[in-house]
Parts: C-alpha cells; sequence; structure tokens
C-alpha cells in the first residue's frame, strides 16, 4: 500500500511517500508528480522517509518525472531515502540521474 | 536449518506482496544478512512483476506457483506460471542507463542472483529458476 500527502513548503510542492511503491502503487505516485510536471512546477521535492520498498517500476516513475521536468528546467528532488531505497538507487546507477538529499530542508534550501 | 515452501497463489496484489514478504523471511532463516535478504526479496518482486504484466498481461487472476528451498547461506526460488510460454531468446534486459518505465527487472535480478534461468514449460507456461549463494554482491563502480 502506498500513501502519499503533498505539502507545501517556502512555495516548493513536497511529496510524501510512505508504504511501498510496486507495480500496483507506482501508478498512483506518477499521476500525483505528472500533475507537478503538466503544472510546469519549477521544483518538487519528493521526501522518501516513509518508504519501506520500491522496486524498478517506482524508481523509473521517478526517473520519468525528473527527464519531464528536466525537459522545462525544472528540478526534480529526492529527499530522506532510507538505507535500502538509497541502495537500490545506487545498484542501478541512479545516483547520477537524481539529485538526492538527505532531509527535505536541506533540499528546500539547496 | 532448512527451509523449504511452496506457494501457490493468484496475482492480485495482496498475495504478491505476501509472498514477497515470505521470500524476505526465508532468506533470514538461511542466514544471509538484512541487506543481502532485502535484495532476494526485490529480485523476486521483479520476476513476479514480469509474470503478472509481461505473462499475464496485468490481470489479477493468473496463477503463479512459487517454491522457495533455503538452507545455510543458499536459497533457490523457483516461479511457475501459466502464462504464454516465453522463448528466452525473447527476454530482452534493459541496460541501467536506460531507465524508464519496464523493462529493468531482468536486468536487476541478474545483478541480485548469482542464477537465473528461464525455460518455458512445454505448451503451458514458463517456469523461472533463481539462486543466491553470494552474501554480497558486486556493485560496478
Amino acid at each position: 500500500m502506498i500513501q502519499i500527502e503533498q505539502s507545501d513548503r517556502e512555495g516548493v510542492p513536497v511529496v510524501s511517500v510512505s508504504g511501498t511503491i510496486d507495480m500496483y502503487s507506482s501508478s498512483e505516485l506518477k499521476e500525483r508528480l505528472d500533475g507537478h510536471v503538466g503544472q510546469k512546477a519549477a521544483r518538487v521535492v519528493v521526501d522518501l522517509e516513509g518508504i519501506d520498498f520500491i522496486d524498478s517500476s517506482g524508481l523509473a516513475t521517478l526517473v520519468d518525472a525528473q527527464r519531464h521536468m528536466k525537459a522545462y528546467s525544472g528540478r526534480l528532488q529526492l529527499a530522506a531515502l532510507p538505507t535500502r531505497v538509497e541502495a537500490v538507487v545506487r545498484l542501478m546507477h541512479l545516483t547520477k540521474v537524481f539529485e538526492i538529499h538527505s532531509t527535505v530542508d536541506e533540499a528546500l534550501s539547496a | 536449518m532448512r527451509f523449504a515452501l511452496t506457494s501457490r497463489i493468484r496475482t492480485e496484489p495482496d498475495a504478491v506482496r505476501e509472498l514477497r514478504e515470505i521470500v524476505g523471511l526465508a532468506a533470514a532463516m538461511a542466514g544471509f544478512e538484512h541487506t543481502a535478504g532485502e535484495e532476494i526479496r526485490l529480485a523476486v518482486n521483479e520476476a513476479l512483476a514480469n509474470v503478472v504484466k509481461h505473462g499475464y498481461g496485468g490481470e489479477v487472476d493468473g496463477p503463479i506457483r512459487l517454491r522457495i528451498r533455503a538452507s545455510h547461506s543458499y536459497v533457490e526460488i523457483v516461479i511457475v506460471d501459466e502464462a504464454r510460454p516465453i522463448e528466452p531468446g525473447e527476454i530482452c534486459p534493459r541496460d541501467f542507463e536506460d531507465v524508464r518505465p519496464g523493462g529493468l527487472g531482468v536486468h536487476l535480478m541478474r545483478k541480485l542472483m548469482n542464477i537465473v534461468e528461464y525455460r518455458p514449460r512445454s505448451g503451458r507456461g514458463n517456469a523461472l529458476r533463481m539462486v543466491r549463494t553470494s552474501p554480497q554482491i558486486e556493485w560496478e563502480p
């Protein structure tokens, strides 16, 4: 199951995701992120602190959003990755693709 | 400790997720450390995702049989489906550099497990066998 909460901090949308991002739930995350992409959001922070599992479909969803935002010079920032999630990101060689921060505060001030 | 389990499910979300958790437990019982257990769990997830998406076209009623055998530092997982038989030559792992929705599961499975073998079952479905023996995987720099 996935839970997604959205907030606005300092004018920046923060999408806080918890639970599981897998083939059954990644579409829900995609829908939320597509909304921001569609509005040409300058920045979006995705807070992943509450994630206990992410698979290739989940990461591909994040990459897809990042690429769409980059196309209009927007920024997708990932924050607070749990160790297991960061391990998968590194395994898939995505550390150079994503802008990753330890905390949401750090992402907001970057 | 030796552990063996065969589970039959349909491809609906809760059943697939529960199988994923069982695999994690089996890995722990086989003595794999937490990180390796998570890697095995992810590999099985990717395999199940491929069965669901490519074998059964996303339907939630496809039968899957999963057998786990585990002993000290050894986990073998066999996943059998009744979907369209797929020839091994049809399976094309995508390179990690080409990240887009779909296509990375096979690459991940081969990275996370020591053995990944596909074979169609004569006239009915496919069997996938994965084995993990290494306590750690080799990460490319």
